[in-house]
């Protein structure tokens, strides 16, 4: 391997490292906090918009079959539950829940 | 690298610390969490099988069902899916005890047992010690592997025949062809799709190698698999899931199983270094294997594309070739530039950085809307978010269930669940409904509970199963009390699938997991 191709490989594999250490949650939040929120909260907007697109598909242009009716269905939880992981988000309350013990 | 025939019989202290270290990652708190619907359908099945002689799928009581009894026919003998995991878990069961832990072990064995097989296959083919500790650890440190191999479920089983096959590609002994004629049989009788995937694979991978084992001994051992293989063609009604092949997904299919590989196994800047290298002859040392290693893996991935769903734990088997591959690149590295080789190593053993971020800096990331950042979809320690589970412990959503049913229903009792029936059943008394069992609940007698899971599953046909059209015609809020329970009411529990598998649970707000107890039960 030629010296140039040892130091492109090498700094590639520092590149990753750092920029890896720097996306864990641990540190992203520490590094900029607002930051790493406001990129996770831009990730469930983008899903938002993708699955609002799809309710309105699904109330105006397709007819109410049983299947459109399961689809809306479940499609109106999954926005529910997103909803949730923006609050999840935007709130700093470290609440974990009991661990609930089975026989 | 050494010659194998010097150094591959030698005791090495590194193996016996990495077996150890494996033993603890896959047996510790094995049964913390309790099975979680595939999983349950398995020990239901097997304790059916101690029961009754065959793996039945009716009880009497209750009935064992995720595809609206296409598992089955009149006689409810299961068909749906190969045996051989059901024989394991309900050898366990008879041995040990109807557990969690027993349902486990002979899997998590299977994965203990797949460490050494890697170490020692490198060890003797490639002549490498390094390259063996270095494989056998990147497998041992491998959360997608530690996940599923600590299931009471095929995966662990596959991978273990995996490496019990593969030999036969660089020695094809007479020894080494009959065992890769029996494991390729016993795969098929343990997971067909997964089987049909390494097949095509191997038949790739066996042409590149094809001058080195004569073409009469492959017939011979071809007509034995024949053999082998072909009841299950019969008993399992293979035939009969046709219809459920969609032509028009195997694109979209094909692109989601090499960006999973990609993510969770085999990084696409270890896999484009080799691929650029492809026509160098010889190349490194061990690349020839490697080679044949990729085109064994390639074949694989086209295989299971034709399965009727994608699911990772259809290329799970592969996560012992992947290491190996991976091993060879820091290995290969290491006399050209040895800080790079251990940045490498440390990049590949701990952390699934190389894996992640190249994909999302081309956009070929897939990380699902429901994914949080500390799961293996995001950039992270894998090993210390296991840990984390291990150590904390985790509410699951079956776990709370089937400690409140357990301690509160009476023997008898009729349990509606929309999902995770199939837990219910095996872990406590009384007759449980639901999920996709496909039996109409009956509307004169109501359940005495009811558990409506915030997530809806549709049937094959994309309609609501019975189960929650019966829900919704209860009148929950007149008869029913609720019962809020203190856990999130997540998907499944235990899946390992990385894309479902969380290791810490969310924080407030999340949907609590609800029961509805009739109020009218004396």
């Amino acid at each position: 391997m030629k010296v140039w191709e040892k130091a492109v490989m090498f700094a590639g594999l520092i590149l990753i490292t750092a920029c890896g250490a720097a996306s864990t949650p641990k540190i992203a939040s520490r590094l900029g906090p607002g930051h790493f929120k406001a990129r996770e909260l831009q990730r469930l907007d983008q899903h938002r918009r993708r699955m609002e697109e799809q309710r309105r598909r699904l109330e105006t242009a397709l007819p109410a079959s049983p299947e459109v009716k399961a689809r809306r269905r479940r499609l109106e939880e999954d926005l529910a539950e997103l909803d949730r992981m923006r609050q999840r988000l935007k709130a700093d309350i470290p609440a974990r829940p009991a661990v609930a013990p089975y026989p | 690298m050494i010659a194998p025939e010097a150094s591959d019989r030698r005791f090495d202290a590194w193996l016996v610390l990495i077996l150890a270290a494996a033993a603890v990652l896959l047996f510790y708190r094995l049964d913390q969490r309790p099975f979680w619907q595939d999983e349950a359908e398995t020990a239901c099945l097997a304790r059916n099988l101690l029961r009754f002689g065959q793996p039945l799928a009716y009880d009497g009581v209750n009935l064992i069902s995720q595809e609206e009894g296409r598992e089955f026919g009149a006689d409810r003998v299961w068909r749906w899916s190969p045996r051989l995991q059901i024989y394991l878990m309900a050898a366990s069961f008879r041995l040990v005890g109807q557990t969690t832990w027993a349902g486990r072990l002979p899997f998590a064995l299977c994965g203990w047992l797949t460490v050494f097989l890697v170490y020692r296959f490198v060890r003797r083919i490639a002549g490498d010690p390094a390259w063996a500790r270095l494989s056998a650890t990147f497998l041992a440190g491998s959360v997608p592997f530690l996940l599923f191999a600590r299931q009471g479920r095929s995966y662990p089983a596959a991978m273990l025949l995996t490496m019990i096959v593969l030999p036969v590609l660089f020695r094809p002994t007479r020894m080494n062809l009959v065992m890769a004629v029996l494991g390729l049989g016993a795969m098929f009788h343990l997971n067909y799709i997964v089987f049909a995937g390494f097949f095509c694979g191997l038949v790739l991978a066996l042409w590149r190698e094809r001058k080195n084992i004569p073409a009469s001994h492959l017939a011979v051992a071809a007509a034995a698999l024949a053999l082998l293989v072909a009841p299950g063609f019969w008993w399992y009604r293979i035939a009969s899931r046709a219809g459920l092949l969609h032509g028009d997904r195997l694109p979209v299919q094909f692109g989601r199983n090499v960006v999973s590989l990609l993510q969770f196994a085999l990084p696409l800047p270890l896999l484009a270094v080799l691929l650029l290298r492809w026509r160098r002859r010889p190349g490194a040392a061990g690349e020839p294997l490697i080679r044949t290693l990729l085109v064994l893996l390639a074949g694989n991935v086209l295989g299971v594309t034709l399965a009727p769903q994608e699911y990772f734990r259809y290329l799970v088997h592969l996560l012992p070739l992947c290491a190996i591959v991976s091993a060879w690149g820091v290995r290969a590295l290491w006399p050209v530039h040895r800080p790079a080789a251990v940045l490498l190593g440390l990049l590949l053993g701990l952390t699934n950085w190389l894996h992640l971020l190249p994909l999302e800096w081309i956009g070929l990331n897939r990380r699902p809307w429901h994914n949080d950042p500390a799961m293996l979809t995001s950039p992270n320690i894998p090993l210390k978010l296991f840990w984390t589970e291990l150590r904390d412990g985790y509410p699951d959503v079956n776990a709370a269930l089937i400690a409140y049913l357990r301690a509160e229903a009476r023997p008898g009792d009729t349990v509606l669940a929309t999902y995770g029936d199939l837990p219910l059943q095996f872990y406590t008394r009384g007759r449980v409904l639901g999920g996709f069992q496909g039996e109409p609940p009956e509307a004169t007698s109501p359940p005495d509970w009811v558990i409506v899971r915030r997530r809806t599953w549709l049937t094959r046909d994309d309609r609501l199963p019975l189960a929650v059209l019966f829900a919704d015609r209860l009148h929950l809020d007149a008869d029913y009390e609720p019962v809020v329970l203190p856990v999130p009411d997540e998907p499944f529990g235990n899946r390992p699938d990385p894309y479902y598998h969380h290791f810490i649970p969310p924080r407030e707000p999340y949907q609590h997991a609800v029961l509805y107890r009739k109020r009218t039960r004396e």
